[in-house]
């Protein structure tokens, strides 16, 4: 009996963890190639090339050049601190691997929990604290410049985050992540109902990994690096390692709450999770590979902003986020209250989808133009 | 109450948006700046004492260091200077003239690319940098097929220039030209109507026209504020006055209309790039050289010579004793160092990002600053 | 604001329409300058015509006056204010300094310049123009010209604390210290780049050897305050030890011109009148002090007479006699 219970309550969900761990590292470590590919095909220009088949073994040389470098610790640096700063964050995201469910349960998920959502919530949140310590104990101003940008932003856009939830609870009546994506499987995404909270979701969580256009903890041209100006070696690697994975983290998010998780069915119709429990090993493995693609997207969609869209500055970014998502968030769910009060969760499926209609029309109407912009001369001569 | 600290911050002279070694001795109050005091010097290379121990024709190199991103401009000046001292000014062949126009637009061009790729860069966006070096590489592979070189040109002489035209290079430029404005079109479709863009620069460091001109502001930054003053139309020299083109204005005198004004001046450029093509073909081949002593001892005589570089006025103040193979003095009035010197005005009450967005702006190149 | 300036003017250059050599008067009267030249009245002292600019000497005193009067006339843009240092210039007698200032009209579209001659210092234009200010600095950092009145003169390219004004014609092009001379403890001696360096007795260029209050007083606030101090006692006694005349060779003296330091030498041999010869800074261009250099050319270790920097043609003519005659 107990033994069972080691089984079942350590031991297996010890391993899956594990499992876990080691894929989204490797993701985070194909990540860097992933992105400098990418972005050099946006940027007309190659990317990693050289080291594999194309530049494939980057994903090994990069860490190796990690260890390998000298790592300096500034003289007048809080030693402690300066040591903790990369290693914080790396804990809570690490711990929220736990909680994702990678595929149709319960092979792929290390802890069920009822609370699963709001855990989550919990522990990204205190990411935070490493860069300010790092951004402090550096004793540099321009580390401590980062550190201060850092917090100020990541506790503005945690309100607006955790609201833009609220609607998505509402609607499915539970916290519990499974649940949630079993709902969507028997109804529809909750992208169509929730599309406001979507949007706001998917703006907060950019802000709250530090990318562009909100990357301005670490704006390589105003603050040199921003907090981890001053590390090195495996410390500097351990702030990217913990920005990847926490990217990771909102991406699967996403895709749990708007997206349908692993799973790919319209009001019980296609592949449900008792679907693909049913279909064995092989449904886990198809699973986990809808659960990734969709996740993967939205890491591209990183990447694509971030070749994009120039940097915001502190107030504006400021301002984006208590003036306008933090009002819209608490808009979303007096509608979606009132939508649920009066029974209507269907008509709001609706009204996603003809917005989503709207958007894409206005997008793809016809070939965006190149945009023939007034040229100064024209508008001082025009007015 | 509350103890009000303001900070210190030295932001430079190794800063990744400095754009070299500028050092700016930043007073903020949290992010809003009080107080900017640019401090130069760490690039001064003595060019002028230099110019007075060398023989006229020997300083034409030493030019092209000073504004290392433009140096076909600063040869210009200083060669034009120095015909102007010796008067021999209407004796340049037309060709010369022309081949000196086209190396200077493109030129301009080149400067202005690079100022886009640094400014938007600064400002956090990415990829137009990559794509504005993909056309500037086009225009170094022009610079490299002429003369040699791909920065530092030296590439025209006192009463002419050294070589005519390679065979072909007058196609590599027309077929340049016709793809250039389609590139320009590209730029602006990624940053003219991008809203972050539009935040980032509207209404940032507004100079008026009078606290322009009382600052000595030439060039973009000045007719970013809607002054109609470009040298090329008001005192030309060399063909200028033969060809056709326009001086974009602006309106506000912020950082997106200084930035209008550069794109529109590229187009502009590329529109007298294409002008000149015809207009070279119609003269003699090899006619690019005045029939001036190999010797240039300029008459006793002081003059001052400017013309519009990218980055504004550069001028050559030149005084000749007469009896002399060298300048006795020669002093460069550099377009950079007095638009840098508006930048505390600029920048006051503005935040730490937006010193980064103004210093680009105003597109300072730090050889030339410190000379 | 929109300023439109007028059809352009022909290229200066291209036509040097003014007839040359016009009168004071005339060319008070050109429509260019009248205006302003009326209210600056006898300020204006001297003018002259070159190239179709106009040069208008004019009264150190009341330069500012005149900058005012030119300002309100339309000239409103300072294009460019630098100095010049004439000590050298062929047959120039007067005040060593000359200040310019190039200004502009927008409207008249043509530049005027004035020209201020000075010893030591000019009234500050800064008030009249924004821009003078950088421009005033830099003339102060390089010519050691004082700007009275100006807000805030301090060395713009230079270092705070360097030692001398580069652009002043006795400033040697090399050779000169990089900071040894004020900061001892972060360029420890026998430290720094070396040039010339021969393998033997070898110093360094560094550590300027010579009369370094030659090239301007150090620190430069004394100068600003008007009163000329003597240089700090530490850094003089060194200087002392170095470059001054002594029994043997009364001709070690920079002051003197190179005729009489010829004729203090003429009866020591070789070496002595190649010594004599030399600057007499001990600046080290050449790689060694000037007795060393004179010692190395007598002995034959080198053959190259053109190393002395200070001394300029002057000193190299001369060795080159020397040598010939020998």
């Amino acid at each position: 009996m107990t033994q069972a219970l080691l089984m079942r309550y350590l031991l297996w969900p010890l391993v899956k963890f594990l499992g876990a761990f080691i894929v989204v590292q490797a993701i985070v470590a194909a990540m860097n190639w992933v992105e400098r590919r990418l972005l050099g095909l946006i940027q007309a220009r190659l990317g990693p090339n050289r080291v594999g088949w194309h530049g494939l073994l980057q994903i090994v040389a990069d860490p190796i050049k990690f260890l390998l470098k000298e790592d300096i610790v500034p003289s007048s640096s809080e030693k402690v601190a300066y040591f903790l700063g990369p290693m914080l964050p790396l804990i809570p995201t690490f711990m929220v691997y736990c909680l994702i469910p990678f595929g149709p349960p319960p092979m792929f998920i290390a802890a069920r929990v009822n609370v699963a959502l709001l855990l989550v919530l919990a522990l990204t949140s205190t990411g935070v604290y490493g860069i300010i310590l790092g951004g402090w104990a550096s004793n540099n101003k321009y580390s401590l410049m980062g550190g201060l940008r850092s917090a100020a932003q990541m506790v503005s856009y945690e309100v607006p985050f955790g609201l833009s939830i609220v609607g998505v609870l509402m609607i499915c009546g539970s916290l519990d992540l499974v649940r949630i994506v079993d709902y969507q499987a028997n109804n529809a995404w909750n992208l169509f109902p929730q599309i406001v909270a979507f949007f706001i979701f998917f703006v907060s969580m950019n802000a709250e990994n530090n990318r562009t256009p909100f990357d301005l903890p670490e704006a390589e041209s105003e603050l040199v690096a921003g907090y981890h100006t001053e590390y090195s070696a495996m410390k500097f690697a351990f702030f990217m390692l913990a920005e990847y994975s926490a990217m990771i983290v909102n991406s699967c998010l996403v895709t749990l709450l708007f997206l349908g998780g692993w799973t790919m069915a319209i009001d019980g119709k296609g592949l449900t999770t008792q679907q693909l429990v049913s279909m064995g090993v092989l449904g886990g493995i198809i699973g986990l590979a809808i659960f990734l693609t969709k996740m993967m997207f939205f890491m591209f969609v990183y990447i694509w902003f971030r070749a994009t869209f120039p940097r915001f500055r502190f107030d504006q970014l400021m301002d984006l986020g208590w003036k306008w998502m933090i009002p819209l968030a608490l808009g979303n769910i007096v509608v979606t209250g009132v939508f649920v009060l009066i029974g209507q969760e269907r008509l709001m499926y609706w009204i996603g989808l003809a917005t989503l209609g709207a958007i894409g029309f206005h997008i793809f109407r016809k070939p965006v133009p190149a945009v023939k912009a007034k040229t100064a001369h024209e508008v001082a001569h025009a007015s | 109450m509350f103890d009000v600290h303001e900070m210190e911050i030295n932001f430079g002279p190794q800063h990744p948006s400095t754009h070299g070694v500028l050092r700016v001795l930043l007073s903020v109050d949290g992010e809003r700046i009080i107080n900017a005091k640019p401090v130069i010097g760490y690039l001064h290379r003595g060019t002028e004492k230099l110019f007075e121990h060398m023989a006229y024709p020997q300083c034409v190199p030493h030019t092209d260091r000073m504004d290392y991103v433009a140096s076909a401009t600063n040869n210009l000046g200083f060669v034009e200077a120095v015909e102007k001292l010796m008067g021999v000014t209407a004796q340049i062949p037309k060709r010369a003239q022309l081949m000196r126009v086209i190396l200077s637009e493109l030129q301009r061009i080149s400067s202005h690319l690079l100022w886009l790729a640094t400014h938007a860069i600064d400002i956090g966006a990415m990829t137009p940098f990559f794509y504005c070096f993909r056309e500037r590489e086009q225009i170094l592979d022009l610079f490299e097929n002429y003369c040699g070189a791909r920065l530092t040109l030296n590439c025209m002489r006192i009463g002419g220039m050294p070589d005519d035209l390679p065979p072909g290079w007058l196609d590599d430029l027309e077929e340049f030209t016709g793809k250039f404005d389609a590139a320009v079109d590209e730029y602006e479709s990624l940053l003219t109507n991008n809203r972050i863009w539009k935040r980032r620069t509207v209404g940032i460091g507004v100079i008026s026209p009078e606290e322009a001109i009382e600052w000595g502001v030439t060039g973009p930054p000045l007719r970013g504020s809607g002054v109609n003053w470009d040298l090329r139309k008001a005192l030309p020299y060399e063909c200028y006055s033969e060809l056709d083109f326009e001086v974009p204005l602006g309106i506000n005198g912020d950082t997106y209309d200084r930035y209008l004004c550069r794109m529109a001046e590229m187009r502009q450029s590329n529109r007298i790039l294409k002008q000149c093509i015809p207009m070279i073909n119609a003269t003699p081949a090899g006619d690019i050289k005045a029939k001036i002593s190999r010797v240039v001892r300029p008459p006793e005589g002081e003059v001052y010579h400017s013309i519009e570089s990218p980055k504004g006025e550069l001028g050559y103040y030149i005084i000749a004793d007469g009896k002399s193979t060298n300048a006795y003095r020669c002093h460069v009035r550099p377009p950079s160092f007095v638009n840098l010197q508006a930048l505390p005005a600029m920048a006051k009450g503005h935040l730490v990002a937006d010193l980064v967005a103004l210093i680009g702006t105003i597109d300072i190149v730090l050889g030339e600053v410190d000379r | 604001m929109t300023e439109t300036p007028q059809p352009p003017h022909k290229p200066a250059a291209a036509a040097p329409a003014a007839p040359v050599g016009r009168s004071l008067d005339e060319i008070r009267r050109d429509p260019l300058i009248a205006g302003a030249a009326e209210r600056a009245g006898d300020a204006i002292t001297a003018a002259k015509e070159f190239a179709g600019e106009i040069t208008l000497t004019v009264d150190r005193n009341r330069i500012v006056d005149v900058c005012r009067a030119f300002k309100d006339d339309g000239f409103n843009y300072l294009v460019d204010l630098t100095g010049s240092d004439y000590s050298k210039y062929p047959n120039h007698s007067g005040p060593r300094f000359a200040v310019a200032y190039t200004l502009y009209s927008f409207r008249k579209n043509n530049r005027v310049r004035l020209k201020v001659w000075t010893d030591e210092a000019v009234p500050s234009v800064s008030g009249v123009w924004k821009t003078a200010n950088w421009h005033e600095r830099e003339t102060w950092d390089m010519y050691g010209i004082r700007f009275d009145g100006h807000p805030n003169l301090e060395r713009i390219l230079m270092w705070e604390g360097f030692n001398g004004f580069p652009l002043r014609k006795d400033f040697p092009i090399r050779g000169i210290d990089t900071g040894a001379r004020i900061y001892p403890e972060v360029f420890p001696e026998g430290g720094g780049p070396k040039a010339g360096s021969t393998g033997k007795d070898v110093k360094d260029v560094n550590i300027y050897q010579g009369e370094w209050n030659r090239y301007g007083t150090w620190p430069p606030a004394q100068i600003a305050g008007g009163e000329k101090q003597a240089p700090n006692p530490e850094l003089a006694g060194v200087v002392a030890e170095t470059a001054k005349p002594t029994e043997e060779a009364p001709w070690h003296d920079p002051e003197k011109p190179l005729a009489e330091r010829m004729d203090l030498a003429k009866n020591g041999g070789l070496k002595d009148r190649l010594f004599a010869a030399m600057a007499q800074t001990d600046c080290t261009a050449c790689g060694w002090d000037c007795e060393g250099y004179a010692e190395a050319i007598a002995k034959g270790e080198t053959k190259d007479l053109t190393l002395c920097v200070p001394g300029e043609a002057e000193t190299e003519s001369m060795l080159k006699k020397l040598m010939g005659a020998n």
